[in-house]
């Protein structure tokens, strides 16, 4: 596993939100909020279902703008249609689209080659991934052929087979047993000790104590919170850069 | 009790006869009287009357044929809701009795097609005193027989296994290609219309093997639905329903993909080459099309027969006809290797998944289909003896309306916009057109194909169209 200090470990990325919201059509999806994610650092999104977590993630990702405030990635707006941006970035915001007609295992190669792995180097490190995250054996099936926790595993693991600075991930632990999520927490741990920052909305309390780092609760809204976004601002914890965790 | 569930009122049953009539008025009338015209006219008779017109029917038979048993594999004809087919299949009655009523009206409605088809061309050569009014009784004889071949062939396809069905489409064609060459095509069941069409001198034989083929294939066909597993028969009525509902949403991409076959073959064979980057995932979409491997085949074949059609001119005249059949063959043909296009289309531009552009990805899966196309076409244009580069140009053509399509995206909002004219609502034109974009192009690229081979402009204008649309498409995403 390459540590935070290895001079070819994807550096991780700075993550702000400054007051940023999201509201659609009279309706808030977010409420402003501020946050700061160092990086290598690591934030859990916690919340009922629609207090805005996803929305975060997507205003994170670029793919939503912010309706008021301000969002940064490694100091400068998100901009999904630059490459460089997209080198930085990965995730489940989207839902990786897996081809119809390739193996488990020959995607998850050919993302990897995609990425600058060459094709034996590659194959070797998806196979890997698949053994750790427990669908070794499904190398050779195709995509209409898995599960729906099998997809989604197979979903994770072309995220995680690429080499990024910013993991975004929305409800990892779907459809997944609380093995295969400990698993996948492990997986991420090891991913931000590499030093990339990570950024999780979730469900799954036992996910919410492998990962560790800062949570943000997002509450939902109540039915009495007027429609106009003058709620107050909620702050995140604010994360600063831990010195001690960057040596480990 | 079924029907109960969905009772039509006589409002509604007037309404559709009110609808039907208009149609026929509106459509229909004009249509055909301009077929007529068209039909009688000089041009019209010296083609009809063309030595090679019975051939062409058995071509054209054949071919239906084979197509109709190879639809039945994903529809054939035994359809209910799926809930009925279900409860039907598994029930003690026969089978013949819970499905008759589907496929006694689709054997109707074949047959009533197949004997009407033919009958426009021959009342034009007696119009013309090229014929007498009782041949024109014996080819719609002939065509109706020829639509109960049809109907048989659907439900045989329906009903046997895929693989059988598969075997007898090769065996069938390898037949039909070999009795061609050595002249015996003549006694084949294909040469029916052919057989009582006026001037044909053809024996009658083939009315003989086709009543005969008749014969066999309703008792396959019935002994077969007996036999079918009901899992199979309620796979397709619901792939039936989803079909026809994603049609009614206009998401005709989606209905398409419901009758897409899924991969089976060669997972242990590797689409990952041990070669450079990016020449590996040029070279992945070519091991991934070999998984299908029965749509594979079919798909080659008729980029080949794209390019065997691309000289044909109609008998007597100097229309060449051959580039738009070619197009529209070519445009069918290499939809069964763009499955790594669609996969690429269907990420866009933000996808974080890969590690080069959306538009890299486009082009990197779309050699393949652009490499099969071309040489395929040109392959098959070289042994008909047709212009190799008008095939090949067209074959390439066809290719980027394909790359086109499967960047197009859902449909605008604007286009659900009432468009009030003194003639009523009229926005539905444009949602057709929108929807059938392809095919409309791909026709034009056949019209300008057929106006080159005349040695005529026209071709280089709709060249532009098509890669100025599929520039407009790929870069605005």
């Amino acid at each position: 596993m390459r540590r935070r200090n290895d001079p070819g470990a994807p550096r991780g990325v700075r993550v702000e939100l400054r007051s940023a919201g999201v509201e659609l059509d009279g309706t808030t999806l977010l409420e402003p909020v501020s946050l700061s994610v160092p990086a290598g650092g690591t934030l859990v999104l916690r919340g009922a279902n629609g207090s805005g977590k996803s929305t975060l993630l997507r205003l994170v990702s670029g793919l939503r703008l912010p309706t008021s405030g301000e969002v940064t990635v490694d100091g400068a707006a998100p901009a999904p249609r630059r490459r460089a941006f997209r080198r930085l970035v990965t995730g489940t915001v989207e839902p990786p689209l897996l081809a119809r007609d390739l193996t488990l295992g020959e995607h998850v190669a050919l993302v990897a080659t995609t990425w600058g792995t060459p094709v034996r180097d590659a194959r070797t490190a998806a196979g890997a991934l698949l053994e750790r995250l427990g669908i070794a054996n499904l190398a050779h099936r195709f995509p209409h052929e898995l599960s729906s926790g099998q997809t989604q595993l197979a979903s994770l693991a072309t995220v995680l087979v690429r080499p990024a600075s910013l993991l975004l991930l929305d409800e990892p632990e779907q459809r997944l047993d609380a093995d295969r999520t400990a698993v996948v927490a492990e997986l991420l741990a090891e991913r931000r000790e590499e030093g990339a920052t990570v950024l999780v909305a979730t469900h799954s309390t036992p996910l919410e104590d492998a990962l560790g780092g800062d949570v943000l609760r997002l509450a939902a809204r109540s039915a009495d919170t007027p429609d106009h976004g003058l709620g107050p601002e909620r702050h995140g914890d604010d994360l600063t850069p831990d010195g001690g965790a960057a040596d480990a | 009790m079924w029907a109960s569930r969905e009772p039509r009122s006589l409002s509604d049953v007037a309404y559709l006869a009110y609808v039907v009539v208009l149609t026929a008025f509106i459509v229909l009338g004009p249509g055909i009287r301009a077929l007529w015209l068209l039909a009688t006219g000089d041009a019209g008779v010296a083609a009809l009357s063309d030595p090679s017109v019975p051939a062409t029917w058995a071509v054209v038979s054949g071919c239906v044929w084979l197509l109709a048993l190879v639809a039945g594999v994903e529809r054939g004809p035994a359809l209910r809701p799926p809930f009925l087919t279900g409860v039907l299949g598994d029930a003690d009655a026969s089978r013949a009795r819970a499905f008759g009523g589907p496929v006694l009206r689709a054997t109707v409605a074949l047959v009533a097609a197949g004997a009407v088809a033919p009958l426009l061309p021959a009342l034009a050569l007696v119009d013309a005193g090229l014929a007498r009014p009782r041949d024109v009784a014996a080819i719609a004889l002939a065509g109706a027989l020829a639509g109960l071949l049809v109907a048989t062939a659907w439900l045989a396809g329906q009903v046997l296994r895929a693989t059988t069905v598969g075997w007898t489409a090769v065996v069938a064609l390898a037949a039909g290609v070999a009795t061609a060459l050595v002249g015996w095509w003549r006694w084949a069941p294909w040469a029916l219309v052919a057989s009582v069409w006026p001037g044909s001198g053809l024996p009658a034989a083939s009315v003989v093997a086709a009543a005969a083929a008749v014969l066999v294939v309703v008792w396959l066909g019935l002994r077969g639905l007996e036999r079918v597993e009901t899992r199979r028969l309620v796979g397709q009525a619901v792939r039936a329903q989803r079909a026809q509902l994603l049609v009614t949403a206009l998401d005709l991409p989606a209905a398409g993909e419901v009758y897409r076959a899924l991969p089976t073959a060669g997972r242990r064979l590797s689409a990952l080459r041990q070669v450079p980057g990016l020449v590996a995932v040029l070279l992945v979409p070519v091991t991934a099309s070999v998984r299908t491997p029965w749509r594979l085949a079919a798909g080659l074949t008729t980029l080949v027969a794209a390019g065997a059609a691309s000289g044909l001119v109609v008998p007597g005249t100097a229309l060449h006809v051959g580039p738009v059949v070619s197009a529209v063959l070519a445009y069918l043909g290499v939809s069964v290797v763009c499955d790594g296009v669609r996969h690429a289309a269907a990420l866009g531009r933000v996808s974080t998944q890969y590690g080069c552009s959306d538009l890299t990805l486009l082009a990197l899966n779309g050699a393949w289909p652009l490499v099969a196309a071309v040489g395929l076409t040109a392959a098959g244009a070289a042994v008909a003896g047709a212009p190799v580069g008008l095939a090949a140009v067209v074959a390439a053509l066809a290719v980027g309306v394909r790359v086109s399509d499967a960047l197009k995206g859902p449909m605008p909002v604007d286009l659900l916009v009432p468009v009030v004219t003194p003639a009523g609502d009229v926005s539905a034109v444009g949602r057709v057109v929108w929807l059938a974009d392809g095919p409309l192009l791909v026709g034009a690229v056949g019209v300008a194909g057929g106006l080159a081979a005349a040695g005529r402009g026209g071709l280089g204008v709709v060249a532009a169209c098509v890669v100025a649309m599929l520039l407009w498409r790929a870069l605005r995403r």
